[in-house]
């Protein structure tokens, strides 16, 4: 069997284990795949249920795999992002498994599936695309995230895995520039809290003296990753809140953050929050550098991301001079 | 590359075929060897096979954590009390399905019975529903709170005293029984049979209380539809005749709303789900809405239309696929009337299919994207873009319209018809990804009995004026009592509140109160509402998980049934216990209607002397009443085509399967019905030979037998076609010529003008428009008001306004407005948004319920207490004294009520508007002014003037084109009712007994 012969059954059972949670039904590949699977204590009914409240934690509670999140200005499911690759599939006629149960066309594991069978297939122009334009772009991000969350060995492992085998099989030709990587979106819809007019005609926020709330507009880009240049989970949010000492928040991320500001602000710890969501975007900064180090076809990659942290970093500074 | 990843791709490498890995959810195929895609003919799309199923899979099996507990765990389910956190207290429950009560959806519930208290520890989806598919909206799982209502009505009660004053006595249900039969069965003795009505909200099951109607021989049914959807259907029935859509969602490339499905709507949560899918398999979204709902948001084009204007907007789209030649020619020459049309509007011209597309382009032209931007204030870029995404669905064209634009206009069935006039052209009609009718995806199962038509006909139903309306003057009957067009002596409101749900509300109030008007008012009720305060009996009737009813609807493009149980009931009897009846196993003695009238009707009858004892004994113990599990058994063993054999195989008697399950799939898939050979001509080949005897081909191409049609010739073939009397898609509605609406505005698809028209609402004298038609994800009507989980959610419904509105008169969000319609005035809050159209002021249903006493009528957390004045002179007003407040009682939840809002309820304050050929309440009102509230005004105020609602509706009353119809005939013999009475009832001029052969064709 040669190397390029390789991939693609590779890419179909990281597939598999991004996809869905472990079952018992897996067991017998597992055996069959000591690196994965000498990250259990045990094959057995108990350690694949924990496994599975472990895939809930990270996949279904903090950290959606889905392109849109990471690429579309509305960092939400069923973007114009999803759209964007639901076209690719279309193009390279290619359709996913009946049955399988995800949240949007996007999934990690859809993609792999796709680039798995247009490399069989050798549909070289699809899979280049959905490699260099797609999937390089938004996993690297996905898996440093994963890395904060710290997750159970096995789904580092499966991180890593994955990561390796994107970058190192990247077709280098076919990679954009930096500053095409990201594609041109439509801007995300109105939704009730983003127009500042109008939550101020409700009585809902004070004017700023620049004509609007700097909590929300700042929230606001904070948790679009395309925007900031990483994502920022629920954990990572109460994280922050622990660290300083701040009443525990829950809700959604908006609602989780915007109330982080407010109370840095009431218990006048404005200064140390900021603080530490840059020390946050540093510690991206050098994670993108490492990855392009160990690829350095990942470079271009990088330097966009990295373009992202700093203005954000910048506008940070600009908002609030700490 | 590293060594981790050397070592997995060479373990990858070496993987055996036992070894490949494989989904879960998917049929154990390994993730290699799935089926590669079919590249798709040419004919049809480029878009991906859509995955929808009509079945949910199998539960993730993921060694413990699954979606639903599996069907062989539900008699015997384990779970941990979740109260008695830390410590690990395992609960056995027995899992029962039912079937949600609360909107008209009918999604499937699984109820979670303690084996050990009975209790119902709560309701979640159940997952055999082809439906819902075991995925519910909030409503659904509100029902345990509903069930558990401290302040619901538990037993019988009779009023003590005068009308509405809040006295009453609980009494048996024997003395209610007897009571209302020997009432009854005297009028029915008498000849008084149009005395009896029967009143219905929403009915939530399937022909189970019309059968019963019908054999008391009165003609009695009531309805809620022209409140509702009568205006669409009757658009939809003009070119089909079949009332209402069923959009192919989940297979659609284009979908088009007129309508907010996505949060609302019929039927919201089993679309919403396909709409979605669709959607994420690359399916255009286009919504007409002058709100930004939560539909419009996920809209690819949304065209916040001026409320009226959508049949322009709609038209400009038809005529871009008609000036581009884009349409379908092979489907508009087949199933169209194109001849008939092309004879009766242009007689001299020759009938060939080249001249009837000549005369679509001449009918057409005036409706250019720059006049359909003009009427609807919507960009003609946008209406283009629109058009162009129709143009090219490929005959998958999705559409729906409810409520909203249809409903709210006068001349709203045009939306309708313009609106299924895209599905024509884009041959979009029953294929997958198009829309069907909903008889195609709805199954209704014969029962073991069906009386004979009545021979009576209700003027209060259906008055000559109206002899097209689509359903009943429903919303009209106080002003025709007032009018003494006729009296009622027993009125029954069954799950309907009128007095609160209707425009002009204080008519309702001044007919219900009066005795001589109405000698019996029972208000068949799961909760209180304002009409059961006015109300002689009071009969507690159960929620979802309380009652039996088979349900079935339109969700998808197959066909199911649905099975509503007591829940209880049947966790009992699984446990050995023996009930009687229902009320023995629900709480306090909360019964079920179809045990309810099939004791009245016994005693109604009680020797069998007026033919109706008869339909009501058991076909299996002859000569005595039939039960509730007699009735459905006999429905499931002989009327649902493959039950039987499907429970068999499980070793288990249809009954017994239903109660298992709750549902059955009766159909997969059922597209475009109408192309099927005429029944009886499947083998017969015309073009070789001649029909069979009592066959016979007319003139205008119809198959009869025996002289009534079956069938209509196309390309030389027999086929089904539609139920209109052509048997084809009425482009050229001939009915309504005859009926006296013969300009072309009627006619053929066109565009009315709403009295809504911005030429009839004066922006620069203050005047407004006032859309009132769209509901809340999370309340339904009348009927959520005691869920106090709900109300949680939401309580106020302040009204929409734009902000250069609300600049004009200087008011912010929660500021108090007052907005005078036609007959008084409410005031409100507003909410300051740029999700509403300039002119226009937007406010939800549901919200805004009242009552009189403090400590009894309407839940305590859900209405506001008011206080009711009236003058002699006819003007009623309402004021709030208080809101929701918290009370203690055997539910820890009602102390920790927050909320005091309550909304406001606006209906009471529209004048009637009844559409002078649908019959439809035209919903939009115009607002003659809109202000700033005064010092004196306090939210929830309202005030109304009787006397200008009789004028109102005098003025609507003057449009109207009265019967006889061609043939002395009071309606059209091929319109629909719900019960249908004989013949010989539809002619006014003289009683015939049966129709000429002609007509009976068409019928």
């Amino acid at each position: 069997m040669s190397h390029n012969d390789l991939i693609p059954p590779a890419y179909r059972t990281l597939a598999r284990f991004w996809l869905e949670e472990v079952s018992a039904k897996d067991i017998d590949t597992l055996t069959a795949l000591p690196d994965l699977a000498q990250t259990l204590p045990a094959l057995d009914g108990p350690h694949l249920t924990n496994l599975a409240v472990e895939y809930q934690r990270l996949f279904g509670f903090n950290l959606p795999p889905y392109e849109s999140v990471f690429i579309d200005p509305s960092a939400m499911l069923m973007a114009p992002a999803t759209d964007r690759v639901t076209q690719i599939y279309r193009r390279g006629e290619w359709q996913s498994p009946a049955g399988v149960r995800t949240g949007a066309p996007d999934h990690l594991g859809l993609e792999l599936l796709a680039l798995a069978d247009w490399l069989d297939r050798e549909q070289l122009a699809p899979a280049h695309q959905l490699h260099t334009r797609h999937l390089a772009l938004w996993v690297v991000p996905f898996i440093l995230t994963l890395q904060r969350l710290r997750p159970q060995p096995f789904y580092a492992a499966l991180g890593e895995l994955t990561l390796d085998l994107l970058l190192t099989t990247l077709p280098e030709t076919s990679i954009p520039n930096p500053t095409d990587l990201f594609p041109e979106l439509p801007p995300p819809p109105i939704y009730r809290g983003t127009d500042e007019t109008i939550l101020a005609d409700e009585g809902v926020v004070e004017p700023e003296r620049n004509g609007g709330s700097p909590f929300r507009r700042l929230t606001k880009r904070l948790l679009c990753p395309r925007e900031t240049g990483l994502y920022l989970t629920r954990i990572d949010l109460a994280q922050l809140g622990r660290t300083l000492d701040l009443p525990a928040t829950v809700g959604d991320r908006f609602q989780m953050l915007d109330t982080l500001f407010r109370q840095a602000m009431q218990y006048e710890l404005l200064p140390e929050l900021l603080d530490h969501l840059s020390h946050l975007l540093a510690e991206a900064d050098l994670a993108y550098g490492q990855v392009s180090a160990d690829y350095p076809g990942w470079q271009p990659y990088a330097q966009a991301w990295s373009y992202r942290l700093a203005a954000t970093q910048h506008e940070l500074a600009r908002e609030f001079v700490v | 590359m590293k060594q981790k990843l050397v070592n997995f791709l060479n373990a990858v490498a070496k993987l055996n075929p036992a070894q490949q890995p494989t989904l879960a959810t998917t049929t154990n195929t390994p993730i290699t060897h799935y089926p590669l895609p079919i590249t798709p003919p040419a004919e049809n799309i480029d878009r991906i096979t859509p995955s929808a199923s009509t079945a949910m899979p199998e539960p993730l099996t993921t060694n413990g954590l699954t979606n639903y507990p599996p069907v062989e765990k539900w008699d015997d389910w384990v779970e941990y009390d979740s109260k008695a956190w830390p410590k690990k207290v395992a609960r056995h429950y027995t899992l029962v399905p039912t079937v949600c009560f609360n909107c008209e959806s009918g999604c499937g519930l699984l109820a979670y019975i303690d084996k050990e208290t009975l209790e119902i520890q709560k309701f979640e989806g159940n997952p055999k529903h082809p439906g819902s598919r075991g995925r519910n909206c909030a409503k659904g799982p509100a029902t345990k709170n509903q069930i558990y209502d401290p302040e619901r009505i538990l037993y019988p009660l009779k009023r003590v005293g005068k009308r509405g004053q809040g006295q009453w006595q609980r009494v048996t249900w024997e003395e209610v029984l007897d009571d209302i039969a020997a009432r009854m069965r005297k009028a029915i003795q008498e000849d008084r049979h149009n005395e009896i009505m029967y009143h219905v909200g929403r009915p939530g099951e399937d022909g189970y209380v019309n059968r019963v109607i019908q054999s008391w021989g009165v003609d009695g049914h009531n309805s809620h539809t022209n409140i509702c959807s009568a205006s669409a259907r009757a658009g939809y029935a003009f070119w089909s005749g079949f009332d209402r859509p069923s959009p192919d969602y989940a297979n659609a490339r284009v979908i088009l709303l007129v309508s907010s499905h996505l949060e609302t709507g019929h039927y919201f949560n089993p679309h919403a789900q396909r709409i979605i899918e669709g959607k994420s398999d690359g399916a255009r979204l286009i919504v007409l809405d002058p709100r930004l709902s939560n539909t419009a948001s996920h809209a690819h084009h949304w065209l916040p239309t001026w409320p009226g204007s959508e049949a322009a907007v709609l038209l400009a789209i038809a005529n871009y696929l008609i000036q581009n030649g884009l349409y379908d020619k092979t489907f508009v020459r087949r199933w169209v009337n194109w001849a008939d049309s092309l004879r009766a509007l242009r007689p001299e011209w020759e009938v060939t299919f080249d001249n009837f597309d000549l005369l679509l382009k001449e009918l057409y032209a005036q409706f250019t994207p720059e006049f359909a931007a003009q009427e609807s204030g919507v960009e003609a870029e946008r209406i283009i873009a629109s058009a162009k995404a129709v143009a090219n669905c490929q005959g998958r064209l999705a559409t729906h319209v409810w409520r909203s634009a249809a409903s709210g206009n006068l001349g709203g069935w045009q939306v309708a018809r313009t609106l299924f006039f895209l599905n024509v052209l884009t041959g979009s009609v029953g294929t997958r990804g198009g829309t069907s009718g909903n008889s195609w995806n709805k199954f209704v199962p014969k029962p073991f009995d069906a009386p004979p038509p009545q021979k009576k006909w209700n003027e209060l139903l259906l008055p000559k004026e109206w002899p097209l309306a689509h359903f009943e003057l429903s919303f009209l009957l106080p002003h025709f009592l007032l009018e003494e067009r006729g009296k009622l002596d027993v009125y029954f409101t069954r799950v309907y509140n009128p007095l609160w749900i209707n425009p002009d509300g204080f008519m309702w109030m001044k007919a219900l109160r009066d005795e001589n008007l109405i000698g019996r008012h029972i208000a068949l009720t799961p909760t209180w509402n304002e009409s059961a305060w006015y109300a002689d009996y009071v009969l507690p009737m159960g929620h979802s998980g309380e009652r039996h009813d088979l349900m079935s609807q339109e969700t998808h493009a197959g066909q199911w049934i649905a099975f509503r149980q007591p829940v209880r009931r049947v966790a009992m009897e699984r446990m050995g216990q023996k009930v009687q009846f229902t009320y023995e196993a629900n709480p306090g003695e909360v019964w079920e209607e179809v045990e309810f009238w099939l004791q009245l009707s016994w005693r109604i009858d009680p020797d069998g002397s007026l033919g109706i004892r008869s339909h009501f004994e058991s076909p299996y113990r002859p000569g005595e009443c039939i039960t509730a599990d007699e009735y459905f058994r006999w429905i499931f063993e002989n009327s649902v085509p493959g039950l039987p054999e499907v429970a068999a195989n499980e070793g288990l008697t249809p009954l017994e399967y239903m109660r298992k399950y709750g549902a059955f799939e009766v159909v997969k898939e059922n597209y475009t019905p109408y192309e099927k050979p005429a029944p009886g001509l499947d083998k017969v080949h015309p073009g070789n030979g001649s029909l069979p005897p009592d066959y016979r081909v007319d003139a205008a191409g119809r198959v009869l037998k025996n002289d009534q049609a079956i069938g209509v010739m196309i390309d030389g073939e027999p086929r089904v076609g539609f139920s209109t009397p052509s048997r084809k898609l009425e482009f050229y509605q001939p009915t309504l010529a005859e009926w006296g609406w013969n300009e072309l505005e009627y006619t053929v698809p066109h565009y009315l003008k709403s009295h809504v028209h911005p030429d009839h609402i004066d922006r620069s004298k203050g005047e407004m428009l006032l859309l009132p038609t769209f509901r809340l994800p999370t309340l339904i009507h009348t009927r959520s008001a005691n869920a106090k989980w709900l109300y949680e959610i939401s309580h106020r419904n302040p009204v929409w306004m734009h902000p250069e509105d609300a600049r004009r008169i200087g008011v912010h969000s929660n500021d108090l407005i007052k907005v005078e319609t036609e007959i008084g005035y409410f005031v409100a809050k507003v909410w300051v948004t740029e999700g509403i159209k300039p002119g226009v002021i937007a406010m939800s249903h549901h919200l805004g319920r009242w009552r009189l006493q403090e400590n009894i009528g309407l839940n305590r957390g859900t209405s506001a207490l008011v206080e009711l004045d009236e003058t002699p002179a006819g003007e009623f007003s309402l004021r709030q004294l208080h809101g929701a407040t918290a009370f203690e009682s055997d539910d820890p939840d009602t102390s920790r009520i927050w909320w005091e809002e309550v909304g406001v309820h606006q209906n009471i304050t529209h004048a009637v508007h009844p559409d002078p050929i649908s019959g439809m309440h035209c919903w939009h009102q115009k607002a003659l002014q809109v202000s700033k509230a005064g010092p004196q005004d306090r939210n929830g105020d309202i005030r109304v003037d009787t006397n200008k609602s009789m004028a109102v509706y005098r003025q609507w009353l003057a449009m109207t084109k009265p019967a006889p119809g061609p043939n002395g005939l009071r309606r059209p013999l091929w319109l629909k009712r719900p019960l249908k009475p004989h013949i010989s009832m539809f002619y006014l001029t003289e009683e015939k007994t049966e129709a000429p052969v002609e007509e009976r064709a068409r019928g």
